[in-house]
């Protein structure tokens, strides 16, 4: 824990609190985006718009987040043969209740979003989190985990929006801030394939900037 | 006069679209997790594929029925989510139990991949998806047998692709994750010139 | 065997508090989700039949008291059940459509037309809007979409005003017969009086929309024909 708290940043050496170097670990050294890239599987789709991606990045940190407090809390009570299961239904409990809420509030996007918000669902992220983390740690300490690693995947989505829109579809948030020229309509970047080239390259700069050590010490 | 049922495309048309137009992971990006780990190895992904094509297909079949014959009429709809993935769970446990015992060697090269089958999110998205388009059973039979095919076709071609870059100048940062995802993005790009090529009239 | 006890009592319990949280989630949020489809519904029935200049922005922002007073000035909504098939094999269905009127009271002279759903898969997703017909069913008056998931661009287009103006006053009827049935076709071709063109690129979602459209098409027909009891003829 104390190592890698030494290679984060300068300016973040505040955070040396244990709560907050479990959340900064998360966010930034061990990222799982930029390390694994596993959870990024649905939600790339909702990326071709910001207020969606917004709204899927509040969608997952609050799952991630309520759904590991409640796997901590009871991980003394489950058993051990029903682990699995019962991280599936806690979640998929807590996505429900994200998918009414949408549905509910932000009827538009919950229409563009389709599946994709009950696809959180298969979150790798939110699986890895809740077996390598929160059944074997306390409530609190599960919570800066949780908001760290939602954190850490709501940036990169955040990340590839922010060249989808602008380049796709000429606005951002909704508001147009480009000329309506073809080169703003760049169709690629609204399609599929944009997204996975984005964040393609958004994996190459990032693990250009962070260091070599980090690197090595990678599995 | 009579009008026909105002439904989709016909479930052959819809199978050959989930495959190449609509493929579940180059144009729905459902499926990656699982494929990242493994598409180094083309006989892996060969395997793991068909695994996956079989446990959609059953599963698509499964939940539909549930849906249809039992969430529906009792008005509970949202409990889907819940639903289909008991429904995914159980079934690939039973997968997983079948394959040891038939196949240990497919079983030996799997090893880890299996669980995370079940977290595959194609396989809940194929569920959804049939239910949002509202299909009938043909049909979501039929998209889930595509989805199958679809996204093994795309982890073996990928596979075959990074096998083929093992000799390549990779630049450091871009190894591993950031080139098959450039990859997938080109791919993707691809399958969009199949686009047109199914009528659905 | 205390242990198995102990397993399945805990899934029951999780299971249970599961349903209950659920339950009550749906039953807070399920009405506001309603809500909103029922705006949605009522919106685009006042913006396909073209009353006082409702368009997509007003809809977007008028609130749902608004909408519900337009709507029920305006609007009659009207259920026929329809007889598909013969003898034997003959099924019943109930269509729904929409009588449009400029004002109170609802009278012969400020009819303005029907509005009925056209709804069903397009290439990728479902495609929901409505088109709007003249009191005489001739012609289309209006047409409009609020549901689609086609790709930007290419199919997305039906949404465009450009592209939805194509549509008025075309024939609802194949010229000379009486069979209901808007073509959509390649853009270029010579038009008939009961065609529009395609967008261009966007084969798959004007095949699909040209189909369900029409399917739809014809079963308001043989509604609107019971309900006011004329003969295709008249």
């Amino acid at each position: 824990m104390a190592d890698q708290v030494a290679t984060t940043p300068a300016f973040l050496k505040w955070f040396k609190t244990k709560k907050g170097a479990a959340m900064i670990e998360q966010v930034w050294a061990e990222n799982p985006i930029f390390r694994q890239i596993l959870g990024i599987c649905s939600a790339l789709a909702v990326t071709n718009l910001l207020r969606n991606t917004l709204i899927m990045c509040v969608a997952l940190i609050f799952v991630n987040v309520c759904a590991n407090m409640i796997i901590s809390a009871i991980r003394e009570f489950t058993p051990r043969r029903t682990r699995m299961i019962t991280q599936v239904l806690i979640i998929a409990t807590f996505v429900i209740i994200v998918d009414l809420m949408i549905k509910a509030f932000a009827y538009e996007a919950s229409k563009q979003m389709g599946a994709y918000v009950g696809l959180i669902i298969t979150n790798c992220i939110i699986m890895g989190r809740a077996e390598a983390f929160a059944s074997k740690n306390t409530v609190s300490m599960t919570f800066w985990d949780a908001l760290g690693s939602g954190l850490g995947y709501s940036v990169v989505l955040i990340a590839v929006a922010l060249i989808r829109e602008p380049l796709g579809f000429g606005t951002l948030f909704g508001y147009r801030i480009l000329p309506e020229t073809p080169i703003f309509q760049w169709q690629l970047m609204v399609l599929p394939p944009g997204a996975f080239i984005c964040l393609g390259l958004l994996v190459w700069i990032g693990r250009s900037l962070i260091p070599e050590k980090e690197e090595a010490a990678a599995p | 006069m009579v009008p026909e049922a105002a439904a989709g495309a016909a479930p052959l048309i819809i199978f050959i679209a989930a495959i190449f137009t609509n493929n579940i992971l180059l144009s729905n990006f459902l499926g990656m997790c699982s494929f990242l780990a493994i598409s180094k190895q083309i006989k892996a992904s060969v395997g793991l594929g068909l695994a996956v094509t079989f446990v959609l297909a059953t599963t698509s079949a499964i939940n539909w029925v549930i849906y249809n014959l039992l969430l529906v009429p009792l008005g509970v709809e949202y409990l889907q989510f819940i639903a289909f993935i008991i429904v995914i769970a159980a079934f690939v446990q039973f997968v997983e139990i079948v394959i040891e015992r038939f196949s240990p060697a497919l079983y030996f090269a799997l090893g880890i991949f299996l669980p995370l089958i079940t977290v595959n999110c194609a396989i809940l998205g194929v569920s959804l998806f049939m239910v949002i388009r509202n299909y009938s059973f043909a049909r979501a039979v039929a998209y889930g047998v595509g989805s199958g095919i679809g996204w093994t076709l795309a982890i073996v071609a990928i596979a075959g692709i990074r096998h083929k870059l093992r000799f390549s100048n990779v630049p450091k940062p871009l190894e591993g994750i950031g080139i098959t995802m450039i990859l997938a993005g080109l791919m993707a790009f691809a399958f969009m010139g199949f686009a047109g090529m199914v009528d659905i009239k | 065997m205390k242990e198995r006890l102990y397993v399945v009592g805990f899934m029951i319990v999780l299971g249970l508090v599961a349903a209950i949280v659920l339950t009550a989630a749906n039953a807070l949020f399920k009405p506001l989700y309603e809500a909103n489809k029922e705006r949605e519904a009522k919106g685009n029935v006042l913006i396909a039949l073209g009353i006082e200049g409702w368009d997509k922005t007003r809809v977007k922002t008028a609130t749902m008291e608004t909408i519900k007073t337009a709507f029920d000035e305006h609007i009659e909504e009207v259920t026929v059940e329809i007889t598909l098939g013969d003898g034997a094999g003959a099924t019943t269905k109930p269509v729904t459509f929409y009588k449009g009127f400029s004002a109170k009271p609802h009278t012969d002279e400020t009819f303005i037309g029907y509005a009925f759903l056209i709804t069903g898969a397009g290439f990728w997703d479902r495609i929901s809007g409505y088109l709007a017909v003249d009191p005489a069913v001739e012609k289309v008056i209006g047409i409009t979409f609020y549901e689609d998931n086609e790709t930007p661009g290419l199919g997305h287009k039906i949404n465009e005003p450009e592209w939805q103006r194509l549509w008025l006053g075309r024939s609802i009827f194949k010229l000379g017969t009486d069979k209901p049935w808007i073509g959509i076709v390649p853009p270029g071709t010579a038009l008939k009086s009961n065609e529009v063109h395609a967008i261009s690129g966007a084969t798959e979602t004007s095949g699909a929309l040209q189909k369900f459209a029409n399917s739809q098409l014809a079963e308001f027909v043989i509604a609107v024909r019971k309900h006011t009891g004329k003969s295709p003829s008249e």
